[in-house]
């Protein structure tokens, strides 16, 4: 079996973080927080993100950023790759939209800067007046704005602010820069009738909303009226389906989980005996909806059951705590769900039958079952072998054996490398070539030298995506 | 240029045109310029970036501000639809693959719904569209998925038979093309899912349709019974009649949803024996199909108060043990499952205590 790489792995991707990726990521401008998240959770994953912070005297940008915190990686970095959190998280908090509250303003995060330039921070914050003096050639940005003022297609997107609240939580900011209210009221604006959510919703002063052609009821469950904002002015002019239930499922659980309060709901501003919530129930009918008569989840209803998806829809029933209840009630799914995960693997996982094996299936369908509490029935060494064979010799997975990597299947190897760790899943004892792999630690005991670099990987938060370590865990009600 | 503030983080190496097309495309964007320009100036940042979702929704909204119809509801001219769906499939080339790029054609059709008096005529132009990308990709998750939205806009008794034979024309040209089994499944049930007849029976395919879709996907099996994708739409079939007759209550229905998973049970053992005769070949690898063995472990474990039933599915997840190793725990799970259930039920039959 191939050896961990972890070290080639740790230069490849804090050198994506850090320097230039190539062209061929031009097709993620709209998404480059999403590139940003797979590089802070893998480095936090192989224990490159200490807790232990310690500030780095004398700078080498002109005293430009004097005095900012920055973090020493744990001994496998050269210095070069000092990966400095505080830039990171000013960065991220250069993409929010957090109009102030009331209107119908809608809260969350761009995926990057290719709506305009980021300058300073968002005006929750205290501004630096260094980047202010810096940046004086550049056009103020739309962060800056007054609410009413906002460009029409400057937008938050749903999958961008949960892959920011991640990011954040890891580099261990603890949101309380973030318009956690705001936030919630927003997953509510977004959510439709039928229970799904849009990702985005972009504040244009005509509506582009169409009717349906008469009696032929086409378009998707629309989006939820309950009198709670310019809903007229606003358009949502985009898919919904799966991958947006479980990105509003993941907010709000972060939010519930990181109250200022401590309290574990969010009262209405309007009314103090009211809470704002998304409607759970609907959105767990939604998930239900998707089944496919084989046992898995499709992206929308009537699609075909699909390993993407399918964790889509489990990590949300976890996140919006309702799993075990909704597998108790839906007589039978359970097994059919396990049996179908089951089925797709080869060695490696594919994402649906007949399909070829797919390094992101690993995390995919792996952490379907980690959600299950049988990840165990996998052949972890199986899986194990497969992942580590799609190592690059510039470090970084790829997703299959022979292809250059990428940030995408990299952080999903890393992550189901990290889960085959827990739930018994990798028992590899009796494996052909076990004594191949022995060697000893450092008390002289023989031990297997792949599961330590393995086993020393970080905990990871199956459904959220994150390191378990940065998930507060108060009592929830 | 991009100004990402003095220390970046996954800073993409952009071309110096996308980064001008870009520069340009920010500054009409500000001022919301919906001009010939700026739609012009779209195509290109499209095509330098198809899966910019703000440029598609940009260029919607040019597109209706461009057309010549104005009034209360916002619309676009049939032949610029039609123009831009050409746009579109230029755009994407022979195997379109992100989400945005048929998102455009959906909201573009939306429109074209409006306007178009032949909504069927429209609906069917765009069915050979999806076809020919499907010809090159032919389980092309975006492309199936944007056949059903139609299916359902439309939701037209003609349009869902002939996408049956669709669906089966696919299935002919590729078994192992699961895509093309979900959607004879997706086609039959007219796009309705279990929670709708749960409401309406109706809405669910009857029994004696029933039958007929399990001879399908026998038929289906039986030229290789390798392939997973028939196995499980024959479970698929006979499971969905089991759960409404067991939910309605009918003993008669009961007895009838018995009969059919007995009478396939049956004809899976003939074919299980009939393949273990059979001498290896290139195409019919040595041992049993896990397909087959799972599917027929599936439909006997159906009868939990059957002890012949419960053993024969043991023994079968015994050979799936040894014949399909890579799920050796999972089958031991099962196993296990079912021993002790006929340890607890007749108190005999199993060896749940020493395999435990």
């Amino acid at each position: 079996m191939s050896e961990f790489e972890r070290n080639r792995h740790i230069k490849y991707i804090a050198n994506s973080l850090l320097r230039n990726l190539p062209k061929q990521y031009s097709n993620a401008d709209t998404s480059r927080l999403t590139l940003v998240y797979f590089c802070v959770v893998s480095l936090d994953v192989l224990g490159c993100l200490p807790d232990h912070r310690h500030r780095r005297g004398g700078t080498d940008d002109g005293g430009r950023g004097g005095g900012r915190m920055t973090t020493t990686c744990c001994g496998l970095v050269e210095e070069e790759m000092l990966i400095p959190r505080d830039v990171i998280v000013e960065w991220i908090y250069g993409l929010a939209a957090f109009p102030s509250s009331g209107g119908g303003g809608i809260c969350g995060f761009r995926g990057g800067t290719y709506l305009g330039p980021i300058v300073g921070t968002p005006p929750s914050s205290s501004s630096s007046s260094d980047d202010d003096d810096d940046d004086d050639d550049v056009v103020r940005p739309m962060t800056r704005r007054s609410d009413d003022g906002r460009h029409p297609y400057d937008h938050a997107h749903l999958a961008m602010t949960y892959v920011a609240l991640c990011t954040l939580l890891t580099l261990g900011d603890d949101l309380s820069r973030v318009d956690k209210y705001g936030m919630m009221r927003t997953l509510r604006l977004l959510q439709r009738d039928d229970g799904s959510f849009s990702s985005v919703l972009s504040m244009s002063n005509g509506r582009l909303r169409r009717t349906s052609p008469s009696g032929r009821g086409t378009r998707r469950g629309r989006r939820r009226r309950d009198g709670d904002g310019d809903e007229d002015d606003d358009d949502d002019d985009d898919d919904s389906d799966l991958r947006f239930v479980y990105t509003a499922a993941a907010i709000r659980y972060i939010l519930l989980h990181c109250r200022d309060d401590g309290s574990s709901s969010f009262k209405s501003e309007d009314d103090e005996n009211a809470t704002i919530d998304i409607d759970v129930d609907s959105a767990v009918s939604y998930v239900l909806s998707c089944r496919s008569y084989d046992g898995g989840l499709g992206l929308s209803p009537g699609g075909e059951g699909h390993g993407g998806s399918t964790f889509c829809g489990i990590a949300s029933l976890r996140l919006l705590g309702v799993l075990d209840d909704v597998m108790d009630a839906e007589c039978g799914w359970r097994e059919e769900l396990v049996r179908w995960c089951a089925t797709r693997q080869r060695g490696g996982m594919q994402g649906r039958p007949n399909k070829p094996e797919d390094t992101c299936y690993s995390y995919w369908i792996g952490g379907t079952l980690n959600l299950l509490s049988m990840s165990h029935l996998l052949d972890g060494c199986a899986l194990r072998e497969y992942v580590l064979s799609c190592q690059t010799p510039y470090g970084g997975f790829g997703k299959v054996m022979g292809v250059m990597p990428d940030l995408l299947h990299s952080f999903y190897s890393i992550a189901w490398l990290s889960l085959s760790n827990v739930g018994g899943c990798c028992d590899c004892r009796h494996r052909a070539d076990a004594d191949d792999c022995k060697g000893y630690d450092e008390d002289g005991r023989r031990e297997d030298i792949l599961d330590r670099s393995i086993g020393r990987l970080s905990e990871l938060d199956c459904a959220l995506g994150m390191c378990m370590k940065r998930v507060r865990r108060p009592a929830i009600g | 240029m991009l100004h990402d503030g003095p220390e970046p983080v996954c800073s993409i190496a952009y071309s110096p045109e996308f980064t001008q097309a870009y520069d340009y495309l920010r500054a009409l964007l500000k001022v919301d310029e919906r001009s010939e320009r700026a739609f012009n100036l779209t195509s290109l940042c499209l095509q330098l970036n198809p899966a910019n979702y703000t440029v598609w929704h940009f260029r919607r909204r040019c597109l209706i501000s461009l057309s010549s119809v104005s009034g209360q509801t916002p619309t676009i001219d049939a032949e610029r639809i039609r123009k831009d769906l050409e746009f579109a499939d230029k755009l994407g080339g022979t195997n379109p693959k992100n989400y945005q790029l048929w998102y455009h054609r959906r909201a573009l059709l939306e429109f074209q719904f409006e306007v178009e008096d032949d909504v069927l005529h429209v609906a069917k132009k765009e069915l050979e569209y999806v076809d020919r990308i499907l010809e090159d990709d032919s389980k092309n998750y975006h492309a199936w998925s944007h056949r059903q939205w139609i299916m359902k806009a439309l939701n037209n008794p003609e349009l869902w038979s002939s996408e049956v034979e669709y669906a089966h024309s696919k299935v002919l040209s590729d078994p192992r093309n699961n895509s093309a089994w979900n959607q004879r499944w997706f086609a039959l049930h007219e796009g309705k899912v279990p929670s709708d007849y749960a409401v309406d029976r109706h809405s669910a395919i009857s029994l004696e349709k029933a039958h007929e879709e399990a001879s399908y996907a026998l038929n289906g099996a039986d030229v290789d019974p390798f392939n997973e994708s028939p196995w499980r739409y024959l479970v698929g079939i006979l499971m969905e009649q089991w759960r409404l007759a067991k939910r309605g209550g009918d003993l008669g229905d009961m007895a009838k949803a018995t009969a059919l998973i007995r009478e396939n049970i049956g004809k899976i053992r003939e074919m299980k024996k009939s393949w273990d005769e059979q001498p290896p070949t290139d195409d019919h690898p040595p041992g049993p199909s896990a397909s087959l063995l799972s599917a027929l472990v599936d439909l006997l474990e159906v009868f939990t108060d059957d002890k012949e039933s419960l053993t024969e599915a043991k023994a079968l997840l015994e050979e799936l043990m040894l014949e399909d190793p890579i799920r050796r725990k999972y089958w031991l799970k099962r196993e296990k499952g079912i021993s002790k259930l006929l340890v607890s039920t007749w108190q005999e039959g199993g060896d749940a205590e020493s395999s435990a």
